[in-house]
């Protein structure tokens, strides 16, 4: 009878680690939607604007494009460094394919298979389209190799352990839209998906994920000061036109300029064009 | 008209002095706001007119860019003393940072100082050279403000 006991916690113990090895592994995307796509590096310029990988991995602010990374981003689990992404070959990303870096960037994966911490925002950029994933890498290739080494993330037990990361995806990195029906569709893939407005707008439950429930509602600012804005229509109380100004001018109706993470947010915004910038305005505008 | 100056002068004499007693930091934390007032209004008539709310006015434009120029000849330092950051005191935004980099902070300071006469250079000349000038002086105001002011 304990020899049978014992036999089957066995078999229990090895069924939950194979579960658990299952639930946890990283996913990759499926090959064939990239295999033929050559990106435009001209239009990924754009995708590049509107996606904000700048605000995050550029090293410094003397060359807007030198995503050398190296920001850092305090959080409840420990410090984020922003990696070096640039065409450097030995420090960045230059060695990469094109599946390498849609894996990065919609699977949250690495090249070597590893999960990539949520501060990436994959949960938001699972939702980009292929062809806009093909252009960006496109002009990322056209982008300076800096050949910073990039800095180890500051995060302790248990969250060091990447291969945990699988299990808080299956809980919250979902490709579904938030709003189900959007007053603009374009709006929509810009705020959900390329500029990952709900990364800071929204609030975060205990592990991480975002509440959903609360979209765009504002948040406590993750570098533990302040607070970032509510940006939904009955909270804002802005028109059209002056989110979009907001986003060309970094200038608030009352003549207030923008300030903190949400001036790298504006730079970016700005070099879009203005229909983009509406497109933006009338999906916030259409929420609540 | 006279009497009401007088008496606005004595009133804010009386502020003062009722400010100061209490809180030597409380003058300078109202001046530093006032600043950003003056250039708030200021800016909002330029942008009225940039976004097309308002019609381009030379006279009211150039008048705005005076003003705006005029307030960027403040010097700044004095109105930063120890402990009137948002850390040591509620009621203001000015971020510690400001103190860690005092050169970084003047350096920023520097770059309104330098657009603001090219704004008030441009600004009667038509619509399209005030924008263009207006758009230098926004960039200053984004740029000092990434680091330099606390997230409300």
């Amino acid at each position: 009878m304990w020899r049978g006991l014992f036999k089957t916690l066995i078999i229990a113990a090895f069924a939950a680690g194979a579960l658990g090895l299952w639930l946890t592994r990283p996913q990759k995307v499926d090959a064939a939607d990239f295999a033929n796509i050559r990106g435009d590096a001209q239009r990924g310029e754009l995708v590049y604007y509107a996606s904000g990988c700048r605000s995050c991995h550029k090293s410094s602010d003397k060359g807007a494009n030198e995503l050398g990374g190296g920001m850092a981003f305090a959080s409840p689990f420990g410090t984020f460094y922003a990696p070096n992404i640039s065409m450097d070959e030995t420090h960045g990303i230059g060695t990469w394919s094109q599946e390498d870096f849609a894996n990065a960037v919609i699977q949250g994966v690495s090249p070597a298979g590893q999960h990539y911490y949520p501060a990436f925002p994959y949960t938001s950029y699972n939702k980009m389209e292929p062809e806009d994933l093909a252009d960006l890498w496109a002009y990322f290739r056209t982008l300076p190799a800096i050949s910073t080494p990039s800095k180890p993330h500051d995060v302790g037990f248990p969250f060091n352990i990447r291969r945990g990361l699988g299990l808080w995806k299956q809980l919250f990195n979902d490709n579904n839209w938030v709003a189900q029906s959007a007053s603009s569709d374009r709006g929509r893939y810009l705020v959900e998906a390329l500029g990952h407005c709900a990364e800071c707008h929204t609030p975060r439950n205990m592990i991480g994920g975002l509440d959903k429930s609360q979209w765009l509602a504002g948040a406590p600012d993750p570098s533990g000061k302040g607070r970032v804005p509510a940006i939904t229509p009955s909270q804002l109380q802005w028109s059209a036109e002056d989110i979009a100004y907001y986003l060309e001018s970094g200038f608030t109706p009352d003549f207030d300029s923008v300030g903190g993470h949400m001036t790298s947010v504006v730079d970016n915004m700005a070099q879009l064009p203005a229909e983009d910038r509406q497109a933006i305005a009338e999906y916030l505008l259409g929420l609540d | 008209m006279k009497r009401s100056i007088l008496l606005a002068a004595g009133f804010a004499t009386a502020l003062t002095t009722a400010a100061s007693a209490q809180d030597p930091l409380a003058m300078p934390v109202i001046a530093r706001q006032g600043i950003m007032a003056v250039l708030a209004m200021n800016l909002g008539v330029l942008g009225g007119m940039a976004r097309g709310k308002t019609e381009y006015d030379a006279e009211a434009a150039q008048t705005a860019a005076n003003a705006i120029y005029g307030v960027s000849m403040i010097n700044m330092g004095p109105l930063l003393p120890d402990d009137s950051d948002s850390m040591s005191r509620d009621g203001t935004r000015a971020d510690p940072m400001i103190w860690d980099d005092m050169a970084g902070y003047a350096a920023e300071w520097a770059k309104v100082q330098t657009a603001a006469p090219l704004l008030a250079a441009d600004a009667g000349k038509g619509k399209d050279a005030m924008v263009a000038a207006l758009q230098g002086v926004q960039s200053t105001c984004r740029s000092c403000h990434k680091a330099y002011r606390t997230p409300e």
